[in-house]
């Protein structure tokens, strides 16, 4: 009995993959500190719900997720195009309040705090998938796809500019490069694959409501990208493995679990405090976070 | 390509430190690692041993006594925001579990703050890891929704003490709740207006799927007792000015107006502005104007009547008292009748999912919060009690 349990954390694992993933392409290589990437995780996983449960084919609803969070991403980026730093931290930590408050209110759209129940499984053209070991299979399908695109990307030539965007933006400016176009770009491209895993994430669990895609959630995608490393896919990748499980097996702990809840928060700030002070590049990471 | 080819004379220029950085870096990455793998491979091990080492405790215990241990869920909020309606509960439950005189049941508690995410990784930990045959929970209807389909696939009966929403109704044969639905609170509503001689009525009520639902079971019920709905009017969650939706009313000329409000500045609001038009007729309420900010408009809200669901017999408020210190809280009677009814069911044998399920639609008892006996979607008619605001404090009526 112990295999869908086992399937159940691998499918977890997978989602937060992606969003790890996509949050460390904008965090890590880009250097955009981008608190904002829980809400595009957020709009990715309403936009796919909303559009299939109004008869919207899974495929469109899925695609269309992604391109709306990379959307909303640009729209982040093309608002804060001035900011740096912090300040560009608190903006978009700014932006994931307002979106979370978007969806606690637009009842209308959203039905607010009641959150959307009944999210049916996806349907790919004629194949159903009912049982999660098929969505196991899809998904580790798109988590490859998507690795594999951000790896060529991170290490294409827009890779290599994104990095020296991260070490000296006035430097690459100088030599004629657009930065603001490259933040586009990379926000885009972070917004979408956080939109898909948020997708995925919606047709898994089939419930979702605006505290999903809030502060905690925040904190443990932060605890993800820097335990790994930022500008570290397999960082990310290690780190998604090592996170998850961990706060799974504490589930195990002789504790009550009225006390295991909040202590998961705890480890996973702990962790980020024990990183910061002694390991600032993370686990597999290639530059210090400053 | 000028500025590559700088950078790689560099490079040549600080090989050999660099180098040497790198295989540092390299090797701590490597401990790094390999510390981390081996964390996990110690932690999975230590759990590993726990759950066969439970099985093998289990196995002992077996010998010893005569019944097997059946094993009940329960998932709640223990912490979050909404941790208080999970502690109720839980209390609810081990007071009745205490009372059942049951020994072979244990209980294995989960924390899923009330949030979709939770709830699944939870109902998936119970399901297979502990293998439990039913649970208490969830709380909330969100959570609830979002754990049923689980529960129903693996032949796991859930029974919810709190979780109100019309859609669980339609959630599964597994699924059942010891709360009647929000759905028959209107019906119950339209009985009691009707009973007090009331013929016209207005309804004021919250739009969203709560106050929309209440309104359309209400008013159908109203008419069909041969009532007269006059005028429904509806607010925002939270507005505080409600003038022009009383106007109308006003204009409709009704003997009685319900307010159906989940939101608490909505309701005093409502009672205020009532006042200030100078209407003078009978005010009714929902269960969610039971709360202090409505009793503390006091001579606004007086003689206020409302409907809400039961707290529990008094014979249960003073075994809870002795138990706890406290009054009963929000739903620990229904966690008392979800338990029960469990409990009786077990005594009767059953043990799986499907024999639990299939027990449970032949229970009938009178539990602490009204009659409990399944209808063939799970759910309980209504058990409520309706108070009046007097003096600032919400009375039995």
């Amino acid at each position: 009995m112990i295999f869908p349990y086992l399937i159940h954390i691998l499918i977890l694992i997978g989602i937060y993959l992606i969003l790890a993933v996509s949050l460390n392409l904008s965090l890590g290589y880009a250097g955009l500190l981008s608190l904002g990437h829980v809400a595009l995780f957020g709009i990715g996983a309403y936009t796919s719900a909303l559009l299939n449960i109004n008869g919207v084919p899974f495929v469109f609803s899925f695609l269309l997720a992604g391109l709306l969070a990379g959307f909303f991403g640009f729209l982040l980026a093309f608002a804060t195009g001035k900011l740096k730093g912090d300040y560009y931290a608190l903006a978009s930590l700014g932006f994931a309040f307002v979106v979370y408050s978007l969806l606690l209110n637009l009842t209308e759209i959203t039905r607010g705090p009641l959150g959307i129940p009944g999210i049916s499984k996806p349907q790919i053209f004629g194949w159903a998938i009912k049982d999660n070991f098929s969505y196991l299979i899809f998904l580790a399908l798109v988590c490859f796809v998507s690795i594999f695109l951000i790896n060529k990307i991170v290490n294409s030539g827009f890779g290599k500019l994104l990095g020296a965007m991260r070490d000296d933006e006035t430097g690459l400016r100088i030599l004629g490069k657009d930065t603001k176009k490259l933040k586009y770009k990379t926000m885009f491209v972070s917004g979408f694959f956080a939109g898909i895993s948020g997708s995925l994430f919606a047709h898994y669990i089939g419930f979702i409501d605006p505290n999903t895609f809030y502060i905690s959630e925040l904190v443990l995608i932060l605890t993800i990208v820097i335990l790994g490393g930022i500008a570290s896919l397999k960082g990310s990748i290690t780190a998604t493995f090592v996170v998850i499980v961990l706060s799974e097996l504490m589930r195990f702990l002789p504790l009550p679990s009225a006390i295991i809840g909040p202590g998961r928060q705890i480890v996973y700030a702990i962790v980020l405090i024990i990183i910061l002070m002694f390991r600032p590049r993370g686990l597999l990471g290639r530059i210090d976070l400053e | 390509m000028p500025e590559r080819e700088d950078n790689e004379d560099e490079d040549e220029e600080e090989e050999t430190p660099r180098e040497a950085r790198k295989r540092k870096q390299q090797k701590s990455n490597n401990f790094a690692t390999v510390a981390v793998v081996i964390i996990l491979i110690l932690l999975s091990g230590y759990v590993y041993m726990g759950v066969t080492g439970n099985a093998i405790f289990g196995l002992g215990e077996k010998k010893g006594t005569v019944q097997e241990t059946i094993k009940i869920g329960f998932m709640g909020p223990l912490s979050g925001d909404a941790a208080s309606y999970g502690h109720g509960i839980k209390r609810g439950v081990e007071l009745a579990l205490k009372d059942s005189g049951l020994t072979n049941v244990e209980i294995i508690y989960e924390d899923t703050k009330c949030e979709g995410k939770e709830a699944v990784n939870a109902i998936n930990k119970l399901i297979n890891i502990d293998g439990v045959s039913v649970i208490i929970g969830e709380v909330c209807s969100g959570a609830t929704l979002a754990a049923a389909p689980i529960a129903e696939e693996n032949q796991v009966v859930m029974i919810s003490a709190s979780s109100t929403s019309p859609k669980i109704t339609d959630a599964g044969d597994y699924i059942f709740r010891a709360i009647p639905s929000d759905a028959l609170q209107g019906r119950f509503a339209a009985n009691l207006v009707y009973k007090m001689n009331i013929t016209n009525l207005s309804i004021l009520y919250g739009n969203e799927e709560y106050g929309i639902g209440f309104k359309d079971v209400l008013k159908e019920s109203f008419e069909e007792l041969g009532g007269n709905v006059t005028a429904a009017e509806s607010f925002e969650r939270g507005s505080s000015d409600l003038r022009t939706q009383l106007t109308k009313i006003r204009q409709a000329k009704p003997q009685a107006i319900f307010i159906i409000s989940n939101s608490p500045d909505s309701a005093v609001a409502a009672l205020k502005q009532i006042k200030q038009l100078g209407m003078k007729i009978k005010v009714f309420g929902s269960e969610g104007l039971k709360g202090p900010e409505v009793a503390a408009t006091k001579a606004t809200g007086e003689g206020l009547i409302i409907t809400s669901v039961s707290a529990g017999t008094e014979e249960f408020f003073e075994k809870y008292y002795r138990e706890y210190g406290l009054q009963p809280e929000p739903f620990s009677s229904q966690a008392y009748d979800s338990f029960t009814a469990l409990a009786e069911t077990i005594k009767k044998g059953a043990k799986t999912g499907t024999e639990i399920k299939n027990a449970l639609y032949g229970i009938s008892f009178s539990g602490v919060s009204g009659e409990i006996e399944f209808d063939s979607d799970g759910d309980v008619s209504g058990n409520y009690d309706v108070y009046q605001l007097k003096n600032g404090t919400f009375v039995l009526f």
